[in-house]
């Protein structure tokens, strides 16, 4: 299953599920990263690492390691 | 007894500014209130408490700006404090009578969550509608009218920066008497991950099916030009690069010519009192206690403006999240997010302003070990020290390009980096264990900085630094100052006046003028105190003077080379040269040398990693608001800065 921290620069999802809730989920879900939600891969970090995405007009830095929880369709 | 009728003044109204982060709060704040705002800090908390005052129509209100916020739900301390302002759970505060909710036009989806749930408060509330000139270079046109009918809202679109629609929100702020009615309410049971999921579920319906707002055909191209520069890695780390050479090039070179210039005002006054004044305690109090105590604050206030005016600039620009965003990798290693760059970066100028820099920094611990990380990174008040100790002890050889002296100075730059990165992973292993930093953000849309808002932000922090800071080096100053003159001695006084009486030649005078200074210093209670501690230090190989240089250099550490010099009798404003000569050719009482190699290295490590520097000790103070810290940072980074001298010392000396 292909998660948020697979998607590469310039590349786009729909939030399809949410594999487990910590507190860091908790807080990109008060960003708007819930399901049903599209989102697009804006650039990354050198290495990959974080990654930065727009979302209906926001955009929102994350860490691989919290964004492997979003699986994407 | 005639009883006169007291006038009870009606309270002011109150409401709070609020909103996501950087959704353009503090613009409209200080618009709202101009210089009637004041800053102090919430009970028992490091969050600031910034409050002013509105007038219109002879009625006023009290406004308070509070950080920003996603949700009801806190994730920082912050947070946390904006939540409990609005609900009226903090002590001697109040809820507000109206809320003025700042959503920003670019971001509706994601700022439409928080003021859904405020809705359900059952207070009054006001929506600023901000950033609509960003949203028209992206190509987003807002339906105000319409968003206002479906939120049941007044919503009005503001520019703080040129004052449109500020008229009417100050009207529709003082007007607005009507609870809010929620929009939209869900199943008290819901956790908060499906809260969530609810909220912007309804969010998303009611863009599509309202079309709050159409994406207009044109994109402004100066949009899509710096989009394409910042947001692509290479060339974002290329400009990253820049923007932090030309911040320390600011802070570390543009201050020093104001620095200069203070610190030659602030002797040209004390040449001037002193001359005014009778010869005594008094004339040496006011001169070289109050003066250059106050001089030594207000030296470090051209640094401070510097460093706060960049990083107001690249914050209200919204570059400050994208240098963040860059550096996260790089400071993840040690245990720090991005976030922490940029003090760290300006820390190399000078520790007082990065610390004050760490502000932006959410996370509670994160902010601490940045603190405490700071102070190891080599600051501009360490290099006269460096200067004489390299220039005197380290052979002028040159390998090619590489010179010693140079390669010296660059291995106690490294020395700094490694001390303070070895600080941050042991903190993040001991004291501020805990989860691993995350580094989760919203990256603002690029927008021209307010000017008045940027002026504001600057004296806000002119002011809390001259205030607090002041205060505490101050008085410090005026102690070490009091250690060094008292008690005075009659008989080297005597001694004096007969010498000088008995040679008219100027180099002599000077000679015997130095040597007076010298004995005074010796049996004032500063000699004293560094003879009572010899033993302590005799294992760095210190001396009494030595020990006495280094105490005397607590509220500064650039006071040392001054103390030295007049210790080694040769003036305070002693050439380096002739200080250094006289450094080198210092004896003890068997004749031994005691400027050796191994001692100098030693003393140059120690000043690497010691903590003095009063300054960074009241900040420390003040931004953790406990003595907790300031006084864990000065005993840690002073012992290990004692380990690395006498282990320099004494493994220098066996070989």
């Amino acid at each position: 299953m292909k998660t948020l921290k697979d998607l590469n620069a310039d590349e786009s999802g729909i939030i399809i599920g949410i594999s487990e809730i910590n507190d860091d989920v908790l807080r990109l879900m008060s960003m708007g990263l819930v399901v049903g939600a599209e989102i697009k891969c804006e650039g990354l970090s050198l290495g990959g690492d974080p990654k930065f995405f727009s979302l209906y007009g926001s955009q929102i830095t994350a860490r691989n390691n919290t964004l492997h929880f979003f699986k994407i369709s | 007894m005639t009883i006169h009728p007291v006038h009870i003044m009606p309270h002011a109204k109150s409401a709070v500014v609020i909103g996501n982060p950087n959704s353009g709060k503090s613009t409209l704040f200080n618009h709202l209130t101009g210089l009637n705002q004041k800053t102090a800090n919430y009970p028992g908390v490091t969050v600031e408490k910034r409050t002013g005052r509105v007038f219109f129509e002879n009625k006023k209100m009290d406004l308070i700006d509070l950080p920003g916020c996603y949700s009801i739900y806190p994730f920082s301390e912050d947070e946390r404090i904006s939540i409990d302002v609005i609900k009226g759970n903090l002590a001697g505060l109040s809820s507000p009578d109206k809320i003025i909710y700042v959503l920003d036009a670019t971001q509706i989806y994601q700022g439409l969550t928080f003021l859904q749930q405020l809705s359900e408060l059952g207070i009054p509330i006001v929506v600023a509608l901000t950033m609509n000139d960003i949203a028209t270079k992206k190509g987003i046109k807002v339906n105000h009218s319409l968003l206002s009918s479906k939120l049941k809202l007044p919503v009005i679109p503001i520019n703080a920066k040129n004052g449109i629609g500020l008229s009417s929100l100050i009207a529709s702020i003082f007007s607005s008497e009507t609870p809010a009615e929620p929009i939209f309410s869900i199943d008290k049971e819901s956790n908060h991950a499906e809260e969530f999921s609810l909220r912007f579920k309804y969010n998303q319906n009611l863009l599509h099916e309202l079309a709050p707002f159409e994406k207009s055909e044109k994109v402004h191209i100066s949009y899509t030009i710096i989009k394409r520069l910042v947001d692509k890695p290479l060339t974002s780390t290329i400009i990253f690069l820049c923007a932090m050479f030309i911040v320390f090039q600011a802070v570390f070179a543009w201050a020093t010519p104001l620095m200069d210039l203070i610190d030659n005002g602030a002797t040209a006054l004390s040449a001037i009192v002193s001359s005014n004044l009778e010869d005594g305690a008094l004339n040496s109090f006011v001169s070289d206690g109050i003066i250059s105590g106050v001089g030594s604050v207000i030296i470090f206030l051209p640094q401070i403006l510097i460093l706060f005016l960049f990083i107001i600039l690249m914050e209200d620009t919204g570059y400050l999240s994208r240098a963040a965003f860059l550096s996260d990798r790089l400071m993840r290693s040690i245990g720090l997010s991005g976030q922490s760059i940029i003090p760290l970066l300006s820390s190399f100028a000078c520790a007082v302003p990065s610390i004050m820099a760490t502000r932006v920094i959410p996370n509670n611990r994160d902010r601490i070990v940045t603190i405490m990380t700071a102070p190891f990174m080599t600051c501009s008040a360490r290099l006269p020290i460096y200067a004489l100790l390299i220039g005197a002890f380290v052979p002028q050889i040159s390998y090619g390009f590489v010179n010693l002296q140079g390669l010296v100075l660059f291995g106690l730059y490294l020395l700094g980096i490694f001390g303070g990165s070895l600080t941050a992973v042991l903190l993040r292993k001991s004291l501020l264990k805990g989860p691993k930093p995350n580094f989760i953000q919203t990256i603002p849309e690029f927008r021209v900085p307010d000017l008045k808002s940027v002026i504001y932000k600057l004296y806000d922090r002119a002011i809390v630094f001259l205030k607090r800071a002041g205060t505490v080096i101050l008085l410090a100053s005026m102690f070490v100052w009091f250690l060094s003159y008292f008690p005075r001695s009659e008989i080297i006084q005597e001694n004096l006046v007969f010498q000088l009486s008995e040679t008219t030649d100027t180099a002599s005078r000077e000679i015997l003028l130095n040597n007076a200074a010298a004995d005074q210093l010796q049996q004032s209670w500063l000699g004293r105190t560094g003879r009572a501690l010899e033993p302590f230090f005799a294992p760095l190989g210190w001396d009494w003077r030595v020990t006495s240089a280094v105490i005397a250099g607590f509220p500064a550490r650039e006071v040392v080379v001054a103390v030295m010099g007049t210790i080694y009798a040769v003036g305070e404003e002693a050439e380096n040269q002739t200080l250094a000569n006289r450094l080198t050719n210092a004896v003890d009482q068997d004749g031994n040398q005691i400027f050796t190699l191994p001692m100098v290295i030693g003393m140059l490590i120690f000043y690497a990693w010691c903590l003095q520097c009063v300054a960074t000790i009241a900040i420390i103070r003040r931004e953790t608001n406990s003595w907790k810290w300031p006084v864990i940072s000065w005993v840690y980074m002073t012992s290990i800065g004692y380990l690395g001298a006498f282990t320099a010392f004494q493994v220098g000396s066996m070989l």
